[in-house]
């Protein structure tokens, strides 16, 4: 397996706070590699280094071979990158079908374009919805694809991201606690959606998760950070019964004890 | 007739600064008080090249837009990074200077004077004459621009625009070049303020600095929300209802002072009554102003 992403002694500071501290990982073609860690270890800041929302004070990000941590979040989803936030941030005024087709680069995006347009521009558009409705159908969303994104449930916003997400056709996604907040049975659908992913579609998932069950039965690598910093990386089960693992989920007390 | 003909051609060039106003406001959330400077300068444009240079109108207003747009992207370079609150402010510090300068740099502009006799346009041997001929000129002229932004408005363009309007770091994270796309759309905002200027400056064939000044952008913004955001038609009502409203009252009679400020006090009552009864205009699709 090759590792599709690479990232190596990332480093960011705000002010006196070392929000990441010589962070590094891996994460290989086709797998789903998830990111786990107690709030403010630095997950979410490692996403925004990688995504390129923040420039990391030192470190590389290598994206399939190509160095990418000094480029724009525009030009690295360019490159087949996307992400979530951890809210859906859906834009609420527009329709569900038009949430989605905002992922798409196309030509007639452009003013010129969108004056001249020609068989090209309208054939991208075309394509771009029915790319749209294909993937809003494979998230249980297509009936909904006229609403406004504002008459959507919480669950149901955050699939319209990772739809959003996912419909410029990624090679990497990039997915920012995906399962908070859900009910029982979308947290379910949202799961089996993260295994398709993979092992339908050829995708590569990189996740931040904070639920355990999740994180150790469908990831393929784990990756433990702690104040800043990568501690632990490995299979679900070697991470699971690491010093640091026990250590951040049940204290110190308990290495001690397990000793 | 004459004075209905003079009404038509005002409520059209408003139509077409508003429709560009909300290219930048209702759009792409660009709350830009700056449009009636661009305005001026394409008027100032205008008249500099076809009174002292002797340029064709056609060349003229080009260049008005030329010189609109390409102000605009200066302008908008260093200003489009700050928050919405803080790029009204700088913007209206360059709507500031602009009146200013052009006040001053008399071996330009003529200063306080202004400048007189702009030629008509002419199309070969036909020169177009005040009256039906300059109200077929200026409504051919909006047709155009009320094209170029139905079609912007009907195009993949749009989403791109409304996106980056509702949340920049999604729109970014979908690949979209923000600080790009908000410079290029307020760049257009200003070419076509300014060949709105140029059309003026043809119609009135006289520009002078008060009608460019903080006056006009306030009821530039009026028209917008009179009418409604996003919507080719509200940019025709907005102009429409406040170029009329007040018109109506002339016909009701009264002398002197007294029903100029009537016509004032009411013109308030009805902004306030639909700002608080319907905020999204008469006819447009969007609630609210969003910062």
């Amino acid at each position: 397996m090759t590792a599709v992403l690479d990232v190596k002694g990332i480093s960011k500071r705000f002010g006196g706070l070392a929000a990441v501290d010589n962070a590094s990982f891996t994460v290989e073609e086709h797998t789903i590699t998830s990111l786990i860690g107690p709030n403010g270890a630095g997950k979410t800041t490692a996403f925004n280094i990688v995504s390129g929302f923040l420039k990391p004070d030192f470190g590389k990000v290598t994206f399939a071979g190509q160095s990418i941590e000094h480029l724009e979040p525009h030009d690295i989803y360019r490159l087949g990158m996307a992400r979530t936030f951890q809210d859906p941030r859906v834009f609420q005024e527009m329709s569900v079908l038009d949430n989605v087709m905002v992922g798409v680069r196309q030509k007639g995006e452009t003013p010129f374009w969108a004056i001249v347009r020609g068989a090209e521009v309208n054939s991208q558009w075309k394509a771009a919805r029915e790319r749209a409705e294909k993937i809003l159908e494979s998230v249980g969303l297509l009936a909904r694809a006229n609403e406004a994104a504002s008459a959507l449930s919480f669950g149901e916003q955050r699939f319209l991201s990772i739809a959003r997400a996912l419909v410029g056709e990624p090679r990497i996604v990039l997915l920012d606690e995906p399962t908070v907040g859900l009910d029982r049975g979308t947290f379910g659908q949202l799961v089996e959606l993260m295994k398709n992913l993979v092992s339908k579609e050829r995708k590569t998932i990189l996740l931040i998760e904070h639920n355990m069950d999740v994180v150790m039965s469908i990831s393929d690598k784990v990756v433990l950070m702690m104040q800043g910093t990568t501690v632990a990386s490995g299979t679900p089960a070697e991470v699971r019964s690491h010093r640091s693992m026990v250590e951040a989920y049940l204290g110190k007390r308990h290495v001690a004890a397990s000793q | 007739m004459e004075y209905f003909q003079h009404l038509l051609i005002m409520v059209l060039i408003y139509a077409c600064l508003t429709v560009s106003l909300d290219l930048n406001i209702g759009h792409a959330g660009i709350l830009s008080f700056g449009h009636a400077s661009f305005y001026g300068i394409g008027a100032y444009t205008t008249a500099i090249l076809t009174v002292y240079a002797g340029l064709d109108w056609f060349s003229a207003m080009v260049l008005a837009f030329a010189t609109g747009a390409i102000i605009a992207a200066l302008i908008g370079l260093p200003t489009l990074r700050l928050g919405g609150d803080y790029f009204i402010l700088a913007l209206f510090g360059f709507s500031l200077i602009v009146t200013s300068l052009i006040i001053n740099m008399e071996w330009l502009t003529n200063g306080p004077f202004g400048i007189r006799g702009v030629p008509r346009p002419s199309i070969g041997p036909y020169q177009v004459q005040s009256g039906y001929g300059m109200l077929g000129f200026i409504a051919i002229m909006t047709a155009f621009i009320f094209f170029v932004h139905w079609r912007f408005a009907s195009s993949p363009m749009k989403a791109a625009l409304h996106a980056v309007r509702d949340d920049e770091s999604v729109a970014m994270s979908l690949g979209i070049n923000v600080v790009r796309t908000k410079i290029t759309v307020f760049a257009l905002g200003g070419g076509f303020a300014a060949l709105c200027g140029a059309m003026g400056a043809f119609y009135f064939r006289f520009v002078s600095a008060d009608s460019y000044g903080l006056q006009t952008i306030i009821l530039l913004w009026a028209m917008l929300f009179v009418g409604g955001n996003c919507s080719l038609l509200g940019a025709f009502v907005g102009p429409a209802v406040l170029m009329l409203f007040p018109e109506m009252f002339r016909f009701i009679g009264g002398q002197g002072w007294d029903i100029g400020h009537i016509q004032e006090a009411l013109y308030g009552l009805l902004l306030i009554l639909l700002m608080m009864f319907r905020p999204q205009g008469l006819v447009g699709n969007k609630v609210g102003l969003r910062t």
